[in-house]
């Protein structure tokens, strides 16, 4: 396929998701990614097939931890587009793209029985290449629910995160300041518009990301 | 006021929440010097490094750079009371100004919330004000003779150790000592005064902090006759201190009534004749009473 043809599938796919287009990367000079939200997968793919007649090859699990990446193998022509979006573990739930590409059913079966995904809107969900008793008991390559922040250093993260220091102060301590008339700390701690640099600065260079802390619920999510 | 020096003072974490001592000595020492010191405001932790930066140096080095900006935007050189702090901005100041690749990434973050990189931060050690700005001379000038009857074990800590070139690296820690003689204590001579605390493993390995590292340190500033230790970093204080309560309630092992932790500044202030009530000396968690006996 001539570069030409494959900027104007990149383009048409930036241009119809918008902002569900998240980022583009390339595995080789001849392999783009595309990473789109997981609400738009459906929209993503139909667009492949519908407009660049773009067959299905397969579908790449990884289990990162936290969160599993799906990477939808496209090829049109010889070009290889990998579409991937970000599932959480919390809901490990996306739709089936069967509709669209009924053939996905079998690579979207093997991903239910071996990492425990449940591709929503799937006809047969009955597992693939597993024993029906280990259904809801065994997903052998679902890891547990965990990220690179080790179980000792989770204090000190979701309290730097909470609050912009990696220590809450007592009351004890509290009574002793003001009894030793020490002024009022002028810290992230007492002052929330710094605080909020703080996670602007954390987003920036995408800290939440990287050891799966979650802002609204104020802790890592394992 | 006119001041002989200003700084912005960078507290840190463990001072303002669990130490209101050492921060009432210093406010105290250092006035009584004539340094001015400004509370930063709207500072995060600096952050620490061991935990943050081992997780995403990225992180770790923007929090620091926007820490550092505060300081420059108030255009006094910053202050640290505490050896980690230390490390971190020492560390971060460095990489600024090595690393192109991180640099770039610190600014774009910093470029959000409108601030730029640090240019020209100057960085101090509580210990290099007191040996530099002040000095030992003034030190021992304005010391009474309440300490004479004080043996004081030295513990300076890890981080400060770390220097530009390998000629420096003693500078802080003998500064330290001298700083110590000025204020009239007599220092003991343990033998392994550079041999860690244990307080980074705690987290990882309790068993090995307390009882290969600390309790180790201990025994030998117990048979020195040592009547307290003095350090220059809030994490040496609270692990000598909670990790003797520790050592005692789960391995049975304690060194008398306990031996009690001071900051230098604590010391010196008591040096001043600055009563130990009036910088809380009695908020310690651990025993403080063989230093009270033994001021004159």
């Amino acid at each position: 396929m001539k570069l030409a043809q494959e900027r104007e599938i990149l383009d048409i796919l930036r241009k119809e998701l918008a902002e569900n287009c998240i980022a583009e990367s390339r595995i080789s000079t001849d392999r783009p990614v595309v990473i789109i939200n997981r609400e738009a997968l459906l929209q993503a793919l139909r667009l492949l097939v519908e407009k660049f007649d773009s067959r299905f090859c397969t579908i790449t699990a990884v289990d990162n931890g936290v969160d599993f990446e799906l990477i939808y193998h496209m090829s049109i022509k010889g070009l290889v587009i990998n579409v991937k979006t970000v599932v959480p573990k919390e809901e490990s739930e996306v739709a089936s793209v069967t509709k669209i590409i009924p053939g996905a059913a079998t690579a979207e079966r093997e991903i239910c029985d071996l990492f425990k995904i449940n591709f929503k809107g799937l006809a047969d969900s009955r597992p693939l290449i597993v024993p029906s008793e280990w259904r809801d008991v065994k997903a052998p390559l679902r890891k547990p629910m965990s990220g690179i922040v080790a179980e000792y250093q989770k204090p000190t993260v979701e309290t730097l995160m909470q609050q912009g220091q990696v220590f809450t102060m007592p009351s004890s301590v509290k009574a002793h300041r003001q009894k030793l008339k020490l002024p009022e700390i002028q810290t992230t701690m007492a002052r929330p518009e710094a605080l909020k640099e703080l996670h602007e600065i954390a987003e920036a260079v995408e800290f939440d990301k990287r050891v799966g802390y979650d802002r609204l619920k104020k802790k890592l999510r394992y | 006021m006119e001041f002989k020096k200003e700084y912005s003072m960078f507290w840190g974490c463990w001072v303002p929440s669990r130490q209101p001592s050492v921060e009432a000595a210093c406010r105290s020492v250092l006035s009584r010097f004539g340094i001015g010191i400004k509370d930063m405001e709207g500072v995060s932790c600096c952050p620490d490094p061991v935990v943050t930066e081992r997780l995403q140096r990225e992180m770790w080095l923007a929090l620091a750079a926007r820490n550092l900006s505060i300081a420059e935007k108030a255009g006094t050189p910053m202050a640290t009371i505490c050896n980690g702090c230390y490390e971190t901005f020492f560390e971060a100041i460095e990489t600024l100004k090595t690393n192109e690749n991180l640099r770039g990434k610190v600014e774009t973050a910093l470029d959000r919330i409108a601030t730029t990189l640090p240019k020209k931060t100057e960085l101090r050690h509580i210990i290099e004000i007191l040996g530099k700005d002040v000095g030992v001379e003034e030190i021992a000038k304005l010391s009474s003779k309440r300490l004479s009857k004080l043996n004081v074990a030295v513990h300076p800590g890890c981080h400060l150790y770390r220097s530009h070139s390998r000629e420096e690296v003693q500078d802080k820690p003998e500064m330290f000592e001298q700083i110590v003689a000025a204020t009239g204590a007599n220092l003991v001579d343990y033998g392994i005064t550079r041999f860690c605390c244990g307080y980074p493993h705690r987290v990882v390995e309790e068993e090995f902090s307390l009882r290969m590292m600390l309790a180790r340190k201990l025994q030998r500033i117990w048979d020195a006759d040592a009547d307290c230790v003095v350090v220059s970093c809030p994490a040496c204080n609270i692990q000598f201190e909670f990790g003797q309560l520790e050592l005692k309630r789960k391995y049975d092992i304690a060194f008398g009534s306990g031996i009690p932790v001071i900051h230098i500044v604590e010391l010196i202030a008591l040096g001043l004749g600055i009563k130990p009530e009036e910088f809380g000396l009695s908020t310690h968690r651990g025993p403080t009473q063989n230093i009270i006996s033994k001021l004159e």
